[in-house]
């Protein structure tokens, strides 16, 4: 290696060590503004959280971490419930977040995780549904949407709408969510149940 | 070499604090979900059979609860039940043993259908069996009624029975969840059946089913 190029290198991981420096000196300094001002990202809009539709007979609703005084206190959590559930039955929720940070973000993936205890309710749950961006309280973008997938595959196609998508300061999120069960009351079980966590991971979002 | 070593101790450290810095920006939401199915329970029950006897005017001469085992009048309903002796027991079908009748005669029987489960409930039938399956004419004579409404003869054996069926099951309808339904059925071998009634007796069963309301 003669003199010039180990002057290059020399330089280029300069500016690199300094790129990286400077990159994290502002993430810091944009994290300490943050947990200033407010402590998530994201967080839910519940007053826009809701069933939007559910078949005759099921008890849906949509629940959130309160206080004794009936106050929202985690709004990045959300709880949504259909009980009474039986073959054929659907219950349709919305679920509505707000980019409260003040950087733009993006969805860098969905994980889900199934407690199903020993019943085959999760193997008759269907999705479908479709992911809106709103720019304004009237203009919205259709991310994508999805139709009659499993529960395994529910967190892959939401991270293949959302992943990559720019999610810009005080942006609104809406995701449509039905969940159906397969007309086949062969296989239903009486008095069962089972629980499912989806979890997007966000993060900020990189062009 | 020792300017080496610094490079490359140099790109870790950029790349350590780079990822560092990834990692702060990251923000996890919980959705959860929970799910339960219902329930679909149908309590039937046979609440009640009484006897009544009428003279040539249609005037009750002699009536009293139906006992099976009364050589007079050996009406018999039998039913099958399951969880006998528990708050969910049930019948699953319902057999009539009709033997030892003769004109004027009739037996009236309650049989109420209460949902206890958490769906609205629809009744249906199926397998109806007769005995003997044809050229019955005690069966052809009797009189049957379901909640006051006569049932049609048919054409045939299977096809009253059916008639039957249909007339049972519709008296029952869509079970709201907490609703009771009670469903009177008389049975009555008229004062004008003639000679070919004698020494005659049959069954019919009538299984029954329900589904929940959208599968119908």
């Amino acid at each position: 290696m003669n003199v010039r190029s180990k002057k290059l290198l020399i330089i280029s991981v300069t500016c690199l060590i300094i790129v990286g420096l400077s990159y994290s000196i502002a993430l810091g300094q944009e994290l300490k503004d943050n947990y200033t001002n407010n402590v998530f990202l994201i967080e839910l809009i519940p007053e826009e959280c809701k069933v939007l539709d559910m078949s005759e007979g099921v008890s849906a609703s949509v629940e959130f971490i309160r206080d004794e005084f009936g106050n929202i206190v985690d709004k990045t959590f959300i709880h949504l419930l259909a009980e009474n559930i039986y073959a054929g039955a659907s219950v349709t929720y919305a679920i509505a977040l707000r980019n409260i940070s003040s950087l733009a973000l993006s969805v860098d993936h969905y994980t889900i995780s199934i407690d199903g205890g020993s019943n085959s309710l999760e193997d008759l749950i269907r999705f479908s549904g479709s992911v809106k961006i709103y720019r304004s309280e009237s203009e919205y973008d259709v991310l994508g949407s999805f139709s009659n997938i499993r529960i395994d595959e529910l967190a892959q196609n939401l991270t293949n709408i959302m992943k990559y998508r720019k999610i810009d300061i005080t942006e609104k999120i809406v995701i449509e969510l039905e969940q159906f069960f397969e007309n086949s009351s062969v296989r239903f079980k009486q008095d069962e149940g089972f629980s499912y966590k989806l979890v997007p991971v966000f993060i900020q979002y990189f062009p | 070499m020792k300017r080496a070593k610094f490079i490359m101790l140099a790109v870790i450290a950029a790349l350590v604090l780079m990822g560092a810095g990834y990692a702060a920006w990251t923000q996890v939401f919980t959705i959860n979900s929970t799910v339960s199915t219902g329930e679909l329970f149908v309590q039937v029950k046979n609440t009640g059979n009484t006897y009544e006897v009428l003279d040539s005017d249609d005037n009750v001469t002699e009536s009293g609860v139906l006992n099976t085992t009364n050589d007079y009048l050996n009406l018999a309903v039998n039913t099958t039940a399951i969880d006998e002796g528990t708050s969910r027991e049930t019948l699953t079908q319902i057999t009539y043993n009709l033997a030892k009748m003769y004109p004027g005669t009739r037996v009236i029987s309650e049989i109420t259908f209460e949902n206890f489960g958490t769906l609205k409930a629809v009744t249906s039938y199926n397998n109806l069996v007769i005995n003997p399956s044809s050229g019955n004419a005690l069966w052809t004579d009797l009189e049957i009624k379901v909640n006051g409404s006569p049932i049609a003869n048919g054409s045939n054996s299977s096809e009253k029975l059916e008639n039957l069926a249909l007339a049972i099951s519709t008296a029952v309808g869509n079970l709201e969840p907490g609703t009771l339904k009670t469903v009177t059925i008389i049975q009555e071998l008229p004062i004008t059946s003639g000679n070919s009634t004698e020494d005659l007796s049959l069954t019919w069963t009538l299984p029954l089913t329900f589904s929940q309301y959208n599968l119908e």
